[in-house]
């Protein structure tokens, strides 16, 4: 019998995704499902608990820790389909059920890993000043050093929303320093991290901060793929979600680290503004509140 | 007013699809996807390809709409008839009405080797859709 691919024609058409069923979303929290961390997450909530009812299993990617995505979401699914926060950015893995948060996997770093991402932000503020750039080391997070590029009160605590006019401040003061964008500071970073001994740096931005880390979004995409093979779930049976795919300042999405080779036929969906545009593949769908009202609850709340 | 962003709408067609029962289809791997072949006069082979069996029943692939080059069986490991041949069951993937001539042409039938799933569709995805498979978690359901 001839190998040949199946044909992509093969029962659906990938336009809106409007026609599909997924076994299982892989998606973004912050930007994504709740336009910032303080916002009310309940319609979320609902959503994510009537899909893990309908089988559906959910993994929440985010960078931030679990306190802050189980606080905000507070969903306590009855686990027909389940339903994981991997966070810390690619450092831990949470499976959520009606009793609350579980750890599943945690990346430890050693004590010469932990020593040389601290030796590796020290060098990175202390080569951006001599290129006449301000910057500090404000978080010592799981397995990442976060260095702020922008410690000025104005910006101390930027909304998601606010990302295009954080972009133009980040631009112009790296502009003012004659920075190109913010893949000079990443370079700079990524080669600190390589001269403090880490083999395998991962550097990211939110343009705000770059990070150093040993792990990233990409870390929790592949947990995920490799959970979902074991049930026989895999590529196109997955829905990718985020609102950072494409490029921003220079620096690659955040979103775009989701893309693993191991979810490579998975549709990957964008609700992002993103202003550079989304790799190819990402379906964009375009960012902001969608400017309708909501019916008083959709067709499959009211069946349910 | 409630604002529902964009990837809640999203979330709202999969619950949607769920409450109507719409199941998610097969992942078009071609390391694990065979294409059956649709030619009338490879029906018999594609069949015998086609057969998805978890040790104890087993169903051969047959097109739902049968026909005339068309053997579908359905064989329960154990039961035989009086002369000691396989007792065939009863036929649970033929179709009640006939297709006409929605059937048979310009369809794709797809075996995924790794979920155990025979799924079939058409190029526009507006004719016959079926997916079936033999359950190896209950093999036999009464049990």
């Amino acid at each position: 019998m001839p190998r040949t691919p199946p044909p992509r024609s093969f029962s659906r058409r990938r336009t809106g995704l409007s026609d599909e069923t997924f076994d299982t979303l892989v998606f973004d929290w912050d930007g994504t499902v709740v336009p910032d961390r303080l916002a009310d997450a309940k319609e979320a909530r609902d959503r994510i608990e009537k899909l893990s009812d309908a089988g559906v299993h959910i993994f929440i990617v985010s960078g931030t820790h679990v306190e802050n995505v189980d606080g905000q979401l507070r969903a306590r699914p009855r686990c027909r389909g389940h339903l994981f926060v991997c966070c810390n950015r690619g450092s831990e893995v949470f499976r959520v059920t009606g009793d609350g948060t579980q750890l599943l996997d945690r990346r430890t770093a050693s004590v010469d890993e932990d020593r040389a991402l601290d030796l590796a932000a020290a060098r990175t503020v202390e080569h951006l000043r001599e290129r006449g750039l301000e910057a500090r080391v404000v978080a010592n997070r799981l397995n990442r050093r976060k260095i702020d590029i922008i410690a000025v009160p104005e910006w101390a605590d930027p909304k998601k929303a606010e990302i295009g006019r954080l972009l133009n401040a980040v631009m112009a003061r790296l502009a003012a320093v004659d920075m190109a964008d913010l893949s000079e500071v990443i370079d700079v970073a990524a080669g600190a991290a390589h001269a403090a001994g880490l083999a395998d740096p991962r550097i990211t931005s939110d343009v705000k901060h770059v990070e150093i880390g040993l792990t990233d979004k990409s870390d929790s995409a592949r947990w995920a793929a490799g959970w979902l093979v074991q049930r026989g779930i895999t590529g196109e049976l997955i829905l990718v979600g985020g609102d950072e795919f494409g490029p921003i300042g220079g620096a690659t999405g955040s979103d775009s680290f989701m893309m693993v080779d191991a979810l490579s036929r998975a549709p990957v969906v964008s609700v992002g503004v993103e202003p550079s545009g989304v790799p190819e593949g990402v379906v964009q769908l375009g960012g902001g509140p969608d400017p309708f009202r909501q019916a008083p609850r959709c067709a499959a709340h009211s069946s349910s | 007013m409630v604002v529902r962003t964009r990837f809640a709408k999203l979330l709202d067609v999969q619950l949607t699809r769920r409450a109507e029962h719409r199941v998610p289809q097969i992942d078009r791997d071609p390391g694990w996807v065979l294409p059956l072949p649709p030619r009338i006069d490879q029906v018999r082979v594609a069949e015998s390809f086609g057969w998805l069996g978890n040790g104890w029943a087993g169903t051969r692939g047959s097109l739902e709409e049968d026909g005339p080059d068309s053997t579908p069986l359905f064989p329960v490991s154990g039961v035989y008839d009086d002369g000691g041949k396989i007792l065939p069951g009863p036929v649970w993937t033929g179709l009640d009405q006939p297709l006409g001539s929605r059937g048979r042409t310009g369809h794709h039938r797809l075996l995924d080797l790794r979920t155990g799933t025979l799924a079939r569709g058409s190029p526009t995805g507006s004719d016959l859709r079926s997916m079936r498979f033999v359950s190896a978690a209950s093999p036999q359901p009464w049990d």
